[in-house]
């Protein structure tokens, strides 16, 4: 097994490297990034491979990660790279692939085989090889340090506009625009039904208020995301009504911000009563 | 005696293969000198060198051995060459930047069996005649395509503010990397070209047991 490396971005020997999974860009994670002009994180999320039994949402996937820093480098994280020693960790892939002027890692940060590897051994490394290494330390929200688990738990079934706080910007989705079954568009609505990869956190049911950036400029956008009752109730469907855009987005890839949670969803007896709510939670989120 | 053997040279960029065999010969004067496969002038890596007559008939067996590059390929832009010594011969400017993984998925449909087009500017013969003699004279040159075997094809690198892409192969005798850039443009609906081009391995011969330009008049005196 090889080692894969792919960097996004410029070539060039990253000045700072912050090392991390990074998973939500949250106010902790941003507490690393402001100091860093590149990132390493790991793809797949290294849970998944450690515990072959989990699988897990991510609030952030590689190719958004490539959105909050210039350069980027994607280390294939499986079997062979969970076992290397800290040592070989560090000397193997830091220092012969990268080889960083300055490393930022939080304080919770562990590599390495059983996760030997310490900020302590970390810096004894850095100390040894010459190279400045700066370890921050959490970013707390209220009486809680800011996680990505708890994150997500709250995205997906509690208090999502909390999850959004903690995040510390809206919350990024991107995905493709795929067809519908036109019943926005039959309704006065015309809604763009998005699909985003398997692994992506799809937060719970309800309806948004977001943005849609369509070539560098960003519109304002309801999002609509549930179970569609009349078909396959399996299925979550993420529905954005796009105000003041008109145009063809099929097939497209867009970046969807979500900024606030409005309310969860609700069936309604006829068509009527579903347009005056949406017309409601229009005005609601962006006034008349 | 004069020296005989094989010889794996690192070529350095705008020389051609065949002046590595002229420096070479200018060292030690031998008749029976060739070389295993040509590297492009803009192209720098492993030049598997033969000097003997009992070496050069093993030229063949290096030639069939699989090779690794690594590239550069440069979206956007398509020259007369696909190289960047050519002339500029169209631009497709690309409006919105590629994802990692449209460009993954991208190279992964030329893993394994494909049929390529080598590149006019090449050796290959048509009628007798090589294509880049045609070529030059501004000739239409109507090449078959054969079959190319990729092993492996990875991304190492996708710079979406210069729109170049860095890959590596691992690939049978046959695969131009000119082509497969060619190609790989047009999958992602623009152009490109090669811009960098290292042959890092040939079978197991690789670059850090290769000789430089300057050590060969060592190496080769040293018997």
């Amino acid at each position: 097994m090889a080692i894969k490396l792919i960097t996004y971005g410029h070539k060039k020997k990253p000045k700072s490297l912050g090392l991390g999974v990074f998973d939500g860009i949250h106010k902790g994670h941003q507490a690393i990034l402001s100091q860093c002009d590149a990132l390493l994180t790991f793809n797949p999320h290294p849970v998944t491979i450690l515990h072959n039994t989990i699988t897990l949402d991510r609030l952030t996937t590689v190719e958004e990660m490539t959105h909050y820093i210039p350069q980027l480098f994607v280390l294939e994280f499986n079997k062979m790279i969970a076992n290397l020693s800290a040592q070989d960790f560090l000397n193997k892939i830091i220092l012969e692939k990268i080889n960083p002027s300055h490393i930022v890692i939080g304080y919770d940060y562990h590599f390495g085989k059983n996760k030997e590897g310490t900020p302590e051994l970390f810096k004894q490394w850095c100390n040894s090889h010459n190279v400045p290494i700066t370890i921050v330390e959490p970013i707390s929200n209220t009486d809680q340090i800011i996680k990505s688990k708890a994150i997500r738990t709250h995205l997906k079934e509690g208090d999502v506009n909390q999850a959004l706080n903690d995040l510390g910007h809206p919350y990024l989705m991107i995905g493709t625009v795929i067809k519908g079954d036109s019943r926005g568009k039959e309704l006065g609505f015309p809604t763009a039904n998005l699909k985003f990869p398997t692994e992506k956190l799809i937060p719970k049911k309800g309806v948004y208020k977001g943005n849609i950036t369509i070539e560098n400029k960003p519109y304002k956008t309801m999002i609509y995301i549930g179970n569609r009752p009349t078909f396959n109730t399996k299925t979550t469907t993420v529905e954005a009504f796009i105000l003041d855009f008109k145009g063809n987005l099929y097939d497209q890839t867009i970046c969807l911000y979500i900024e606030q949670y409005l309310r969860p969803e609700k069936t309604f007896p006829n068509k009527e009563a579903l347009i005056s709510q949406i017309n409601q939670d229009t005005q609601n989120a962006y006034g008349p | 005696m004069a020296f005989e053997g094989i010889l794996t040279v690192n070529k350095p960029a705008a020389i051609t293969s065949y002046d590595v065999i002229r420096t070479i010969k200018k060292i030690i004067g031998k008749d029976k000198i060739g070389h295993a496969g040509t590297l492009d002038p803009f192209a720098t890596g492993i030049l598997i060198i033969a000097i003997g007559r009992k070496f050069t008939k093993q030229l063949a067996s290096y030639q069939a051995m699989p090779k690794t590059y690594r590239f550069t390929i440069q979206l956007g832009t398509e020259t007369s060459t696909l190289d960047p010594d050519g002339e500029i011969i169209s631009e497709s400017p690309i409006s919105t930047p590629y994802t990692i993984q449209s460009i993954e998925n991208t190279l992964n449909t030329f893993k394994g069996e494909t049929k390529q087009t080598p590149p006019a500017f090449s050796a290959k013969k048509i009628q007798g005649q090589r294509a880049y003699k045609l070529a030059r004279k501004g000739k239409e040159v109507k090449l078959e395509p054969t079959t190319i075997t990729i092993h492996e094809i990875n991304l190492l690198n996708y710079d979406p503010k210069t729109q170049q892409i860095e890959c590596r192969i691992n690939c049978e005798k046959g695969t131009y990397v000119r082509s497969l850039s060619r190609d790989i443009a047009l999958q992602l609906n623009t152009v490109g070209y090669t811009k960098t081009l290292v042959r890092e391995a040939v079978g197991n011969h690789t670059l850090d047991t290769a000789l430089t330009i300057d050590q060969l008049e060592n190496h080769l005196t040293k018997n």
